[in-house]
């Protein structure tokens, strides 16, 4: 049976058959399926010629035998000529069992080192300067070292170099470049480079003087450069002329800065008065002078004060160090304010602003035609007179402080917190139950005045609700104390009596055995009410329902039996539970009834007596004694809240896990954070490996 | 395209693991027996998408230092001869596609002038062997990559059919299909030398 294909099944029959895929039986379909259809066998032999072609060909392309000879050769000497021992030592240990190890251990060293660094410091203030210093220093060390090379032309590009570099900060650093090279001008006409004396323009004269006269004018200037930007810096150069040069030239710039100097000392000493005379002769003879002293005498006899002495700022240090020989020193604290930096930038401000002024003055000297700019002008004038004198002052002010500097000394003679003697305080604080306010009080007062004591205050206060109160504070002497207090407790009865007593060290603190004590006037603190302390209360828990109509109802009751309600408050919690607090005053014979009333408005939760004893036990009258109840009505929480339920567990929920969620995203981008430094490590590490094996 | 990135799985037999691992190690007497064992197979991937032997051998020579530069990454042995081909194959796709930037239109041009000249134009005249082939490998060049490879394994290494479908990953009898599509696509585009291819 004659098979059929369709073209597709055709083209991979015949590219089966040519790559001689086809088994016998389809071999000879093919064939008679060939014989069939020309146009089919027309495919075949094309498809035939082009198998011949594409094996002819690529047969040709074919790697030989020596394909494998020459890519192990050339493997070979590849790898061979760039091993060196290093090389396979480096690779070894990337190599093996060990790598794992390896890379530990490096983790490891890179985290000790990483561990060992300093914390980084925030660059500012002297951080800032010393870098910058250092950065000079560096650049004159270079100027120095193309100098010793005698390579003139190099160290005038350097200087060139330099002073290109330093004129490329802005603003005040200019102006202080500007008041340097008036310096620099300054140092140059101190050499002896007569020709050089009037030229101003720093550059130029630098330039010049540099390849008239290099040795010279290169250690002045490096000095210079150095010095002004980095004082007290040591040039870094074998050469001993030039550090000598140096030294000077720093003493000479020293000078010029502008530093405060002051110093403040603690000193105990022995005998007040002479160390206060050897030290006034100390400073005159150092120089100085004592600016301002105060004594002042303790109790105990000893004396304290402080001095502030004046001194040339060399002299300090002499001075302070002879400072022991006065006594011992307690604390000491020298302090130096470098403040040339701001000096000179107020100096060229007021340069600056003179200058305006200047103009300005000529500019009203032409400009008189119109009012209005006329009064511009003098506002301007005005203006700027004012900051000139601003900063005048400010130049003075340091001017003065760098001049001289000053210590202030702190002197005390031994044993001055020692207290000479102690001072016995009393203060009683009296209670007093009256059911006659005002009759008490004036009898009261009738009685301090019969024992002489000292009235301070003495009021009465009435109350909206016909209550009223007394206070009053007296004075006693010491000896008449005790027998007042016993009258006036006599007038009513005690609610509560303290006695406070405190013994006060006079002029110093510490305690000494021998000190003499007296006892100072009694003060009495005496307040009188009407109303009585209750001599017992009681905290009573009920929870019952209805607790709003249960309180009416016991207002009701309380008002027809005569029990006053001191304060009563209701409130609904959200949860829907209702809490009364009620509390009653009554007297104590009524009190058994009206608790079981109470009891009875349900379930009783709790109940707790205290009991209040009189201060004086003989006044006790048991019957008429106020008692309070403290009673708490609560009902049990039987609506539906809006913190349960389903819906409010479901919020619950998740407002809970949104926040776990929130602080576990805060602690994850955290600890990315605190990881990026190590994946940066990382990767640099890699690449640098990489690097090294792209090498080898 | 198939299977770009993914190392290919090839199969190797224990020993040869064992001598992957000593040439991964470091021992270069065992990487000489890996590229021994392997450059043949390389060769025919990268000659599969460049079509040049010069340019094949150098890709072959370029994987296997690459290879040993990089042996420390490597862990496992197993995949030493699938991470092989793919770089080799990584590296004819690079020099291919260079080619083909640089001269896109001088080999396109060039082609269809080629046939232009040679074909249409006149028919009858006979084309010297060399522009044959020349002719061939631009035809070549214009296959997918996945044909070309197919018939660079037939012709070039001479392996049959099942060998082929298990070095390509492709199913069973699916290279027919291939095949089939490339010798059609070659016929057609040469359809021009009829004549010539006959003889």
């Amino acid at each position: 049976m004659p098979t059929s294909f369709t073209p597709s099944q055709l083209e991979e029959q015949i590219a089966a058959s040519v790559t001689g895929d086809l088994n016998e039986t389809e071999q000879r379909e093919l064939e008679v399926y060939l014989a069939e259809h020309p146009d089919a066998q027309s495919i075949y032999e094309e498809s035939q010629a082009m198998s011949h072609l594409l094996e002819k060909t690529l047969k040709r392309d074919a790697p030989d035998h020596g394909f494998e000879d020459r890519m192990v050769t050339r493997f070979r000497r590849q790898t061979r000529q760039k091993s060196g021992a290093w090389n396979t030592f480096i690779a070894g240990l990337f190599n093996g069992p060990q790598r794992a190890w390896i890379a530990a251990v490096a983790v490891f060293v890179v985290a000790f080192l990483v561990g060992r660094t300093p914390e980084p410091q925030v660059l500012e203030g002297p951080a800032l300067e010393k870098e910058s210093a250092k950065e000079v220093k560096d650049k004159a060390v270079n100027i120095v070292s193309a100098r010793d090379g005698h390579d003139v032309s190099g160290y005038a590009d350097a200087v060139a170099a330099y002073i290109t570099s330093t004129s490329d900060h802005a603003g005040v650093e200019v102006e202080h470049k500007e008041h340097m090279t008036q310096k620099r001008s300054a140092l140059l006409s101190g050499e002896a480079i007569p020709g050089l004396l009037n030229e101003r323009e720093e550059n130029a004269a630098l330039l010049r003087a540099a390849s008239a006269a290099p040795t010279n004018v290169a250690e002045t200037t490096k000095a210079e450069v150095v010095n002004s930007h980095f004082p007290g810096a040591e040039a870094q150069s074998s050469n001993t002329n030039s550090i000598q040069t140096v030294d000077t030239a720093a003493a000479a710039v020293e000078t010029q800065r502008k530093l405060i100097r002051n110093a403040g000392i603690t000193l105990e000493v022995v005998n007040y008065a002479t160390v206060v005379h050897d030290l006034t002769q100390l400073a005159r003879a150092e120089g100085g002078f004592v600016s301002t002293q105060n004594d002042r005498t303790q109790a105990n006899g000893r004396s304290a004060g402080q001095m502030v002495i004046k001194l040339p700022p060399d002299q300090l240090d002499t001075f302070v160090g002879r400072l022991h020989e006065f006594g011992s020193i307690k604390s000491q604290a020298i302090k130096t304010d470098d403040v040339t930096k701001a000096y000179w930038d107020t100096e060229a401000r007021l340069r600056n602003a003179n200058l305006t002024e200047a103009r300005l003055l000529e500019l009203m000297e032409k400009k008189t035609d119109k009012v209005s700019d006329l009064l511009q002008v003098e506002k301007e004038i005005a203006r700027v007179r004012e900051s000139i004198e601003q900063m005048q002052g400010e130049l003075k002010l340091w001017d003065s402080l760098a001049a001289l500097a000053t210590v202030t000394i702190d002197l005390y003679e031994k044993d001055l917190n020692q207290a000479a003697d102690y001072l016995l305080k009393e203060t009683a604080t009296l209670s007093l139950f009256s059911s006659d306010v005002e009759k008490t009080f004036q009898e009261a007062r009738s009685l301090a005045e019969k024992s002489e004591a000292q009235i301070l205050s003495a009021q009465i206060n009435r109350g909206g609700d016909d209550q009223i109160s007394a206070t009053v504070s007296l004075l006693a002497s010491p000896d008449q104390s005790t027998i007042l207090i016993e009258q006036i407790k006599a007038l009513g009865r005690v609610n509560s009596y303290v006695i406070n007593s405190e013994r006060v060290a006079q002029d110093g603190q510490d305690a000494v055995e021998t000190g003499t004590t007296r006892k100072d006037k009694v003060r009495i603190d005496l307040t009188l009410s009407d109303e009585e302390s209750p001599a017992q209360v009681t905290h009573l828990d009920v929870q019952g329902n209805g607790v709003a109509d249960r309180v009416d109802e016991l207002k009701k009751l309380a008002q027809t039996l005569g029990v006053s309600i001191r304060s009563s408050s209701f409130l609904k919690g959200a949860d829907g539970v209702e809490l009364a607090t009620m509390v009653f005053r009554l007297p104590e014979k009524d009190y058994p009834h009206f608790l079981e009333i109470l009891k009875g408005s349900g379930k009783t939760s709790g109940i707790t007596v205290e009991r209040r004893d009189r201060v004086d036990e003989s006044q006790i009258k048991l019957e008429s004694d106020p008692v309070e109840i403290d009673f708490n009505l609560k009902s049990a929480p039987s609506e539906v809240s809006f913190h349960k339920g389903f819906i409010a567990s479901i919020r619950n929920t998740l407002s809970r896990s949104f926040g776990l969620l929130m602080t576990a995203l805060e602690r994850v981008i955290t600890g990315l954070a605190y990881l990026l430094p190590w994946l940066i490590l990382g990767a640099v590490g890699l690449l640098g490996v990489k690097l090294l094996r792209r090498k080898k | 395209m198939t299977s770009t990135m993914t190392p290919l799985a090839v199969e190797i037999e224990p020993s040869t693991t064992d001598i992957i691992r000593s040439a991964l190690r470091g021992d270069e007497e065992a990487f000489e027996e890996v590229i021994r064992l392997y450059n043949r197979r390389l060769f025919s991937v990268a000659y599969g998408i460049v079509q040049s032997a010069s340019e094949a051998e150098d890709i072959v020579q370029e994987t296997f230092l690459a290879a040993h530069r990089n042996r420390w990454r490597l862990f496992n042995p197993t995949k030493f001869p699938g991470w092989l081909i793919l770089v080799a194959r990584n590296k004819a796709r690079d020099v291919w596609r260079k080619r083909v930037r640089h001269a896109t239109d001088a080999i396109s041009e060039g082609a269809e002038e080629a046939l232009q000249d040679h074909g249409v134009a006149c028919p009858s005249k006979g084309i010297e062997e060399s522009e044959k082939e020349h002719i061939l490998r631009t035809l070549l060049d214009s296959l997918p990559e996945q044909w070309r490879a197919a018939v660079t394994l037939r012709y070039l290494e001479g392996l049959d059919h099942s060998t082929i479908e298990q070095r390509m990953g492709l199913s069973n009898g699916a290279l027919r299909g291939i095949l089939g599509r490339a010798m059609a696509r070659l016929r057609d585009n040469a359809v021009f030398h009829q004549a010539e291819f006959r003889n």
